[in-house]
């Protein structure tokens, strides 16, 4: 199947991550579409449905482990939202699957590449997006 | 529509190949936006940056993105590109494409199109950008360290040395914290402690006391007092002689060896071997160890010693009070009126014509001084008028010349002191030169007219010898006068007499056995005076003082097994000339030959007159900054180049010259020329040493003066030396001129950001004021209240008003109001008005720009372990009780003593008491500093006493610093006993009272008890209430302990996460000293890194409140993990200096009312459907 197009938001921390991936030149699939974001705390719901809306197949966010912060990590709410946005995704119609989290620090340039290798894997093997494939059970 | 442009950047050749370009650029190009797309080589170097400057002038752009490598300092310095092309950092985004995009993925189809997305997003992204400028902020140019210790006190210290105003917070009355509490520290066992019994002090009024003496009569510190009226002593500051009062004296017992510091003067002091002294560096002066001096090295020493002499020295106050006076010579004024007459009169009838009636003719001195107190009369009056003395003997009564001590009895003295012998009443002076024994007569003759003096004249023994005559006189005036100045002995009285009368008695000595030689060369001429003694270094040391009382430097040395004292630099032997002269036939006139001709030495200067290596480098900037030439320094060429590469020594007359010649050159405010007129007037010489011996001590104890002022002081006015070590440290805060020290304050409230903190801080009264308090100690003699005296942990009372300790800064008084009741006696006894009881709290705002918290630890409560029985059974202490026990200058004085007064002979550690115990006391952390400070408290019980027996329990020894494995090696040899075990209880023996430890030796497995007589708890530190307070109050998160959290344990240590809060001490961690004052210089150099700068740019990612929208529900400060937002008036307001710039708050907000700059919601879902459509 053709290459399924995955929006990744990565947080500072993590986008250092990628950034570790590239200088590394270890590679992954390109269907990832980076966008940059401060911090996971940053991302409500509106963009990852968005990103759905428009055609993507599949959202990864990436996110920093909390216990790299000290004691205040905002990434620690970005699991309870995006297991609850999970569920609405369903309801909407989404496989809830296409949504991933992936937990990565800034020198983890390898498992940058794993984790993104791995999400695609499973994305790509619910197929093409599109409304209505999953049913409303929530 | 904005106009964008678009940067390709190639990376050397390495995008094109994974991406296709020129793809790319055609997509692009396609965009609407999109005004432009230009490619490049390597954007990051030089000319690539000119060109993007260039590309966007030219074109007039809104805005840019640009394709190129993730590097942040690549996009830093893309971003001061474009911003001097006039577009903001926020309008121009920069894609890492290389590590995101070329460098990952190998097919180049793909690549291609996800680098098409990407840019897309960026264009949507920047297209959306806000143009805001990046703000700067004015840094406030001071800095504040909250906490005293010895962490913060260091850090305040280099903060200020490196220009930077610096504000001292503490909270207790004094600075200092724990270590101020401490004996001697580990490993090296600092003593802060010197000098052996027989080393004198020489005080303001001339009397000379030896160290010890002075130490028992100086007023002990009770009750929390130091006393204004103590004694002055000389001391050293910054090239100035002072004269400073001694707050106290201490007492310590005596190490193994002492140091004996010779120098080429004669000087002769002993030390022990870690004792500082003043050296001579390049730098300029220097504290050295005794231990680390080396022959050659310099030592300050005073040229001249002033005292405060008594206007007239009356002879009749020299004499033994049993001599008697006439009666009839004791006219006062109440002879006129006789109304007047006191109760003297009534109760011996002396006064006024009735004393012709008296039974007595004769009244001994010490009746009538008797009699004089508390009466009208004066015994100064009347002595005035007594001029005949009668004494018991065979000689009647003998009529004095004058009544003074004057220039013609010291001269007698003198030559008396020299060749003369007294014995029982007689004195004799021997000679051969027939002139200066006419002399002896006839100034004797002038001051006892009517007294008769024989002379025997002895022939000579051999032909070498010429004819001795002897002049033997019997006046036992003469000899009590003699005995008591001591002339044949010490010397010690002359020391408090005037200048003049000094002079006198030193000419008559010279005369008696001096000898002055000049030399004739060509061009030069040279002499030297001499002064001989017999075998006694004493004496030899008096006349050397005796000189420096007139500013001659006399040097004291052994020549053929005498003591001489010799005097042959230049300036020294012309005020010899001059101040004290002669009157023998054969010396006089040499030496006015001398005063006339002046002397030209050979080779200019002379060791006396060298000045400090730091001359050279101050000369050899200011000639780099005035460009003044060689030849205007009249110098031999060599002599010039060497002094300012600091390798020889310029002397006084030269730096004199030099000095007028830049007078019309240099500016005359300039620091260093000031520092050199300041070298140049200096009242200090450099005394060489030349030996370093070690010695055995005489007896047990050593002793050491604290003055006020400065740290040091300068015994037998030889050289300066320092008193205690963490002093030094404490009063250099005090006196920098950058510092303020801030006392009894706490800080309550912080706002602002680095760079503009503002702090609230509110200091608590004192109810003293420091300006008017003198010390005098009245008001702590009549306060009726006594408090616990936590300084000397609650083992010595002290009043409710007392001053912190003796070398507190600022030594101030301060009344506890929590105790004190108001009584108002204090208010009475004070004769200044200084006490004020209605004194409020007063506020005081301060802007600073970094913060450092340095506010310690506090030991543990050893109660939390009842097992141990801390409380309850007597004899179980803590070790800072302890500290404090064993310190000689403590309760105690430094006998180990048990509750009830006994010795105690058998003393037991125990370790890890509130530490290493997390089922315990829920503590877990190891304290770090508490098995080598136990060692050290062994080791010291061990040097007081060597027969006590000390036990350490131990779980596990750590000693991993700098010398502390040596520290356990000594402990061994010293016959201490380590056992490996953490007992299980302390009980109390009840029929003895004493202690019990109850533990298991883990290494044999047997169970056993031990019975001692003090049982010391090695308590850990913790994190106390006020650390907390403060960490709520700077929003400084705390780890479960309590102790404050740094930003990253090993890669920011010092730092907390809230920018420009810096950290130091034991605040975030128990540690010992060293760690602390390394800390304390980390943290400075943090904060002074933030004070360089004048502005700094404030970041622009921070969450911003539109209020028109805001409902203030406040689910964003729900949302805020980092406490920036707040409620105000209704509406959510956001703290600048807290917000991370998260972006939690925005998307928690139902509104969107809060949101993040740059990256609001709108601008996001543009980039994210650009990205994926």
């Amino acid at each position: 199947m053709t290459e399924p197009r995955i929006l990744a938001f990565m947080c500072w921390c993590s986008s250092s991550g990628a950034d570790q991936a590239g200088v590394e030149g270890v590679s992954y699939p390109a269907g990832v579409l980076p966008v940059r974001i401060p911090c996971s705390g940053l991302l409500g719901p509106e963009f990852i449905i968005k990103a759905f809306e428009k055609g993507a197949d599949g959202v990864i966010v990436t996110a920093c482990k909390p216990s790299d912060m000290r004691r205040v990590a905002p990434s620690r709410i970005t699991e309870t939202r995006l297991e609850i946005l999970r569920g609405l995704l369903e309801a909407a119609g989404v496989r809830g699957k296409r949504l991933q989290i992936a937990w990565i620090s800034s020198q983890e340039g390898t498992k940058f590449s794993d984790e993104m290798s791995r999400a695609v894997d499973e994305i790509a093997a619910l197929g093409p997006m599109k409304f209505g494939e999953a049913t409303a059970t929530v | 529509m904005k106009r964008t442009i678009v940067f390709l950047c190639n990376c050397g050749r390495l995008m094109s190949g994974e991406v296709d370009f020129e793809k790319l650029k055609s997509q692009l190009s396609r965009e609407p936006e999109v005004a432009e797309v230009r490619e490049h080589n390597s954007l990051c170097l030089s000319n690539g940056l000119t060109f993007i400057t260039g590309a966007i002038k030219a074109g007039q752009f809104d805005r840019a993105v640009i394709a190129a490598c993730a590097d942040s300092v690549t996009e830093q310095v893309l971003k001061e590109a474009a911003d001097a092309a006039g577009i903001p950092p926020s309008c121009l985004e920069v894609v890492g494409m290389r590590e995101e995009c070329a460098n990952v993925h190998g097919d180049k189809e793909r690549a291609t199109e996800k680098a098409v997305s990407m840019m897309r997003g960026a264009i949507a992204r920047a297209s959306r950008a806000s143009p805001k400028p990046t703000q700067k902020i004015k840094v406030a140019k001071a800095a504040l360290v909250i906490g005293g210790g010895i962490a913060g006190t260091q850090c305040a210290i280099d903060i200020a040395n490196a220009g930077h105003k610096v504000y001292l917070v503490e909270r207790d009355p004094s600075i200092g914290g724990m270590m101020a509490q401490l004996d001697k520290t580990f490993p090296t066992m600092d003593c802060s402690i010197c000098m052996p019994e027989e080393e004198e002090v020489i005080l303001g009024d001339g009397t000379t006391m030896g160290i010890g003496e002075l130490a028992e009569t100086l007023p002990d510190e009770q009750e929390g007092k130091f006393k204004a009226h103590s004694p002055r002593t000389y001391s050293y500051d910054d090239h100035r002689l002072l004269l400073s009062p001694i707050v106290r004296a201490q007492k310590l017992r005596a190490p193994s060896r002492l140091l004996e510091v010779q120098t080429s003067t004669g000087m002769r002091l002993r030390f022990t071997p870690d004792h500082e002294i003043l050296v001579d560096r390049d730098t300029g002066p220097s504290w050295v160890r005794c231990n680390e001096l080396k022959a050659a090295d310099r030592l300050y020493s005073p040229r001249k010693l002033d005292v405060k002499p008594n206007p007239d020295t009356w002879i009749l106050d020299l004499l033994p009070e049993h001599f008697k006076v006439p009666a009839e010579e004791l006219q006062t004024e109440t002879d006129a009126t006789p109304a007047q007459d006191g109760p003297l009169q009534s109760h011996s009838g002396l006064g006024g014509s009735q004393m012709l009636l008296q039974r007595e003719r004769w009244l001994s001195i010490g009746d009538i001084k008797s009699r004089c107190q508390g009466s009208a009369l004066r015994w100064e009056t009347l002595r005035k008028g007594i001029r005949r003395i009668r004494y018991r003997g065979v000689h009647g009564s003998i009529l004095l010349g004058s009544q003074i001590l004057d220039k013609r009895m010291m001269y007698l003295l003198g030559l008396i002191a020299s060749d003369g012998n007294i014995e029982e009443g007689r004195i004799r002076f021997y000679n051969t030169e027939r002139s200066l024994v006419r002399r002896f007569i006839r100034a004797y003759n002038d001051l006892f007219p009517g007294r008769s003096a024989c002379t025997i004249r002895m022939p000579p023994q051999n032909e070498a010898q010429r004819e001795l005559t002897v002049v033997q006189v019997k006046n036992k005036v003469l000899f009590s006068i003699a005995t008591e100045l001591d002339v044949k002995g010490g010397l010690k009285p002359l020391l408090r007499l005037d200048e003049g009368l000094v002079a006198a008695f030193l000419r008559g000595y010279f005369d008696g056995d001096g000898h002055v030689a000049i030399k004739h060369g060509k061009g030069w001429v040279t002499a030297k005076v001499t002064l001989a003694l017999g075998d006694e270094y004493e004496r030899g040391y008096r006349l050397h003082l005796l000189l420096k009382r007139l500013g001659i430097i006399g040097k004291v040395l052994k020549y053929e097994r005498r003591v001489i004292v010799d005097i042959s630099e230049r300036r020294d032997v012309l005020a010899f000339a001059n101040r004290v002269g002669s009157e023998h036939p054969r010396k006089a006139p040499v030496l006015r030959r001398i005063a006339e001709i002046g002397v030209r030495p050979k080779i200019r200067g002379g060791m006396l007159e060298e000045l400090p290596l730091e001359v050279g480098l101050l000369l050899s900037r200011l000639r780099r900054r005035y460009r003044i030439k060689q030849r205007e320094y009249h110098l031999a060429h060599s002599n010039l180049l060497r002094t300012l590469r600091q390798e020889c020594r310029t002397t006084r007359e030269n730096l004199g010259r030099i000095l007028k010649t830049m007078d019309r050159r240099v500016d005359s405010h300039d620091e260093d020329y000031l520092r050199l007129q300041k070298i140049l007037d200096s009242p200090f010489f450099l005394d060489k040493v030349t030996r370093v011996k070690s010695v055995a001590p005489k007896d047990d104890y050593v002793y050491d003066v604290t003055v006020r002022d400065t740290h040091c002081f300068i015994p037998r006015g030889a050289f300066v030396v320092s008193n205690c070590i963490e002093g030094p440290k404490l009063s250099e805060a005090g006196r920098n001129k950058n510092i303020t020290i801030v006392p009894n304050a706490t800080v309550k409230s912080v706002s602002g950001r680095m760079g503009d903190f503002r702090v609230q801080v509110e200091v608590k009264p004192t109810y003293v004021d420091p300006e008017k308090c003198n010390g005098c100690g009245a008001c702590i003699d009549v306060c009726p209240v006594y408090q616990p005296n936590k300084y000397d942990v609650n083992l010595k009372p002290i009043k409710a008003i007392y001053s912190p300790f003796a070398q507190a800064v600022p030594l101030k008084y301060v009344i506890n109001k929590d105790i004190c009741i108001e009584c108002g006696m204090c208010m009475k006894a004070c004769g200044l008005s200084a006490i004020n009881l209605n004194d409020v709290p007063k506020n005081i705002e301060l802007n600073v720009g970094a913060i450092v918290v340095a506010t310690g630890a506090v030991p543990f409560d050893a109660r939390r372990k009842p097992q141990y029985g801390y409380g309850e059974i007597d004899d179980v202490i803590t070790n800072m009780e302890f500290e404090r026990v064993i310190c000689a200058s403590g309760p105690t004085g430094g006998l180990m003593l048990t509750k009830k007064g006994e010795h105690a002979k058998r003393v037991a550690f125990i370790q890890c008491v509130g530490s290493r115990d997390e089922e315990g006391c829920g503590i877990e952390e190891c304290s770090f500093y508490c098995c080598a400070g136990s060692m050290k408290e062994a080791r010291l019980i061990a040097e007081h006493d060597p027969e006590a027996k000390v036990y350490i329990f131990y779980t596990e020894l750590r000693a991993f610093g700098k010398g502390w494995e040596g520290l356990y090696t000594r402990c061994r040899e010293d016959g201490i006993i380590f056992i490996r075990s953490r007992p299980s209880e302390i009980r109390k023996n009840e029929e003895t009272g004493r202690p019990v430890v109850v533990y298991e030796d883990t290494l044999s497995g047997r169970k056993a008890e031990l019975e001692v007589d003090t049982a010391v708890l090695a308590v850990g530190i913790h994190p106390d209430e006020g650390t907390r307070e403060l960490a709520r109050i700077l929003k400084i998160p705390t780890d479960k302990t309590g102790f404050l959290e740094e930003a990253h344990q090993k890669m920011r240590p010092l730092e907390s996460i809230v920018d420009g809060i810096f950290l130091a001490g034991t605040c975030h961690g128990p540690k010992d000293v060293v760690e602390s004052v390394v800390e304390g210089t980390g943290a400075a150099s943090l904060a002074v890194d933030v004070l360089s700068r004048d502005e700094l740019e404030l970041p622009v990612v921070v969450a911003r409140v539109n209020t028109d929208k805001c409902t203030g529900c406040m689910k964003c400060e729900a949302a805020c993990l980092y406490g920036a937002i707040a409620r105000e008036e209704g509406k959510a307001h956001v703290d600048d200096g807290i917000c991370k710039g998260c972006g939690a708050c925005a998307s928690a907000c139902y509104q969107g009312a809060i949101t993040l700059e740059n990256w609001g919601r709108d601008q996001m879902l543009r980039q994210v459907s650009a990205v994926v459509r």
